[in-house]
């Protein structure tokens, strides 16, 4: 069995941001994440032929002082204020994101960039997935699918709301508090987002907008990565499906739901679109939330003797990228405070 | 026109480009932007507006007679709350704390109540409202009472501090009941000389402070059997019915 005195379950922005923040404190904590590289949603797809795809958040946008300065440590690599050229009447992924007192930012290298700038010096173990939490007298005890156990005296859960709820069902014999708080984050919700990268060779009409909003359809938005990244030969775009589309389509297999979003784009841009070079499908379950799904701060429970500290995207008073490092540093300032 | 609004012009226009360090630990910074007369059923205010540079939320100060280069001003901190000020909830006492505060500082040659919009403890009105359905399931345990209802009081206290330095008051008499609020507002370089205690009128809604006065772990059970929340961080004192 490890011993660790603070635990962070999630390697995302919230988790990282904390986890950095932590150690500015001058307190060492350990990073557990399922995925095989950190970031979780904040994810760069590259191809053998050279493209990168942000499959995940496109480009970044907020208005907190800190997160932009903290953005700008990627100096060199930043397309300040992508997307230049929008087309379409449909709404950007969260309502306010193209608001003009909004920032926006794309990454060349890869929206991951950001989280694998957060990540350094950090001590990171991917590939674990936690199981089950339970308290004991001595702290928390944390079990790994590998069976590997970490005990530990705090551990903070930067998760999408499902996946924190799906964490906080294992607790044997759960407290009144946390039975709560379960029922409480029930009530939140994380949409999903059917997404499609395809990349085309030269030749294709290169696209005259750097985003595409749809209104009247499946589509939420069709990136077009190369905007991004000129250089690459070819197109790169990705396709994100509407929450409620996505919601709808979920269970369907991939190469179903492929067809149909490549059905859609096609009167759209064209029918070439529907004969990508290559093309990948990835669902995320779990993808964003809005306004109306945010716990305003993080939440503080007991489990055995330990603490557990309930941070991530939903527990800021904000949304998306800019909200889930939000709550990272208000998770960091809260365990500061416990500590003094 | 009357000298008190004459003031409160000039430090709007003065507070036109205004932009400092800003306060606490989000480095919030005020800015008076608009004033107008005011007449209320508790007594005759200025009400004058301000703009946060931060999250766009518009705070208000209540003014009643002259407070520009004053001392000694009697102050009221009020955090929003749209249940208790506006709909008159019972889950709360706000609304009660509300009227007094205004009613006494209309009574006193001059005073202030900042409004301090910050809905439901920094979790939001919809979160307020989830909270609410949580008590109805039954869950009124402590500490979740306490996670819900944690409350960002920095914040207000970061940004009544600079409203009351927006409107020059060089000392205040602070209403409260919570002797800790003293010394949070004088960290933010706000001279508080006095503390005055809120001290609510009896009436057919409030009378369960009275009766119920069943403390179960610091939290008051309402009429409804619900826990109270302590929405304005500050203990209620409820005058006692002469028998
Ligand atoms: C398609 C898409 C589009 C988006 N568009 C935008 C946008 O335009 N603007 C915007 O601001 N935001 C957008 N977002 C949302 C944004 O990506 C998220 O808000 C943000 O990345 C959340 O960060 P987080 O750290 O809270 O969570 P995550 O990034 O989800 O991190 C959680 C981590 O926990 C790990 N994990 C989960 N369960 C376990 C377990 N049991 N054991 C171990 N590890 C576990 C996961 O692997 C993951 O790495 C979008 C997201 C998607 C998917």
């Amino acid at each position: 069995m490890k011993y660790h005195p603070i635990t962070i379950i999630g390697a995302g922005v919230a988790g990282l941001t904390c986890a950095k923040m932590l150690q500015e404190y001058g307190l060492d904590t350990i990073l557990l994440d399922k995925g095989r590289s950190v970031g979780g949603r904040c994810s760069t797809w590259r191809t053998d032929q050279g493209h990168r795809l942000d499959y995940g958040p496109t480009f970044f946008h907020g208005s907190n002082p800190f997160f932009l300065q903290t953005l700008q440590q990627l100096d060199g690599t930043i397309i300040d204020g992508w997307p230049y050229h929008i087309q379409g009447s449909g709404t950007p992924c969260q309502v306010n994101a193209l608001q003009p007192h909004m920032r926006r930012i794309a990454i060349k290298e890869g929206i991951s960039a950001f989280p694998k700038y957060l990540a350094q010096g950090l001590t990171i173990h991917s590939q674990q997935r936690i199981t089950q939490l339970s308290g004991t007298l001595d702290g928390v005890l944390v079990t790994l699918e590998s069976g590997d156990l970490f005990q530990t005296q705090l551990v903070v859960l930067a998760l999408p709301n499902e996946q924190m709820c799906a964490l906080l069902e294992t607790i044997p014999s759960p407290s009144e508090d946390i039975k709560a708080i379960r029922y409480l984050l029930s009530q939140l919700v994380t949409f999903p987002s059917l997404t499609v990268l395809a990349t085309y060779p030269k030749g294709i009409p290169i696209p005259e907008w750097d985003l595409l909003l749809p209104s009247k359809s499946p589509l939420q938005l069709i990136a077009n990565e190369s905007s991004k990244r000129p250089e690459v030969e070819g197109l790169a775009l990705v396709l994100q499906a509407k929450p409620a589309w996505s919601a709808k389509h979920l269970e369907e297999s991939p190469e179903q739901w492929q067809a149909r979003l490549f059905d859609a784009a096609a009167p759209l841009i064209g029918e070439w679109v529907k004969q990508p070079q290559w093309s990948r499908a990835h669902r995320w379950r779990y993808a964003r939330t809005d306004l109306a799904n945010e716990w305003g701060s993080p939440i503080l429970l007991t489990l055995g003797s330990g603490k557990l500290l309930l941070a991530g995207e939903s527990f800021s008073r904000s949304i998306g990228v800019e909200g889930a490092f939000l709550s990272g540093i208000a998770s960091a300032e809260q365990i500061r405070r416990m500590k003094q | 026109m009357n000298v008190v609004r004459q003031r409160l012009d000039e430090l709007i226009q003065q507070d036109k480009h205004h932009e400092c360090e800003g306060m606490g630990t989000e480095k919030i910074c005020v800015r008076m932007v608009a004033v107008a007369n005011l007449p209320t059923r508790f007594g005759e205010f200025f009400i004058v507006g301000f703009w946060n540079n931060r999250d766009s939320k518009e705070h208000i100060a209540m003014v009643h007679g002259d407070v520009v280069d004053q001392e000694h001003v009697p102050l009221r901190m009020h955090s929003e709350c749209l249940t208790g000020d506006i709909m008159g909830s019972l889950r709360c006492d706000c609304r009660d704390q509300l009227e007094v505060a205004l009613r006494t500082v209309a009574h006193q040659p001059c005073g202030v109540v900042l409004y301090l919009r910050q809905e439901g403890r920094g979790i939001g009105l919809l979160n307020k409202i989830r909270a609410y359905n949580l008590q109805e399931q039954g869950f009124d345990t402590v500490e979740a009472n306490l996670a819900l209802g944690f409350k960002d009081d920095e914040r207000d206290f970061a940004v009544a501090a600079h409203m009351i330095h927006s409107l020059r008051i060089r000392s205040v008499k602070l209403m409260t009941n919570n002797p800790l609020k003293v010394n949070q507002l004088n960290s933010y370089g706000v001279k508080v000389v006095e503390r005055i205690p809120l001290v609510i009128p009896p009436n057919d809604y409030n009378r369960f402070y009275l009766e119920t006065k069943a403390h179960r772990s610091g939290h008051w059970i309402d009429l409804n059997g619900y826990p109270h929340l302590e929405e304005q961080s500050d203990p209620i004192v409820v005058k006692e019915e002469n028998k």
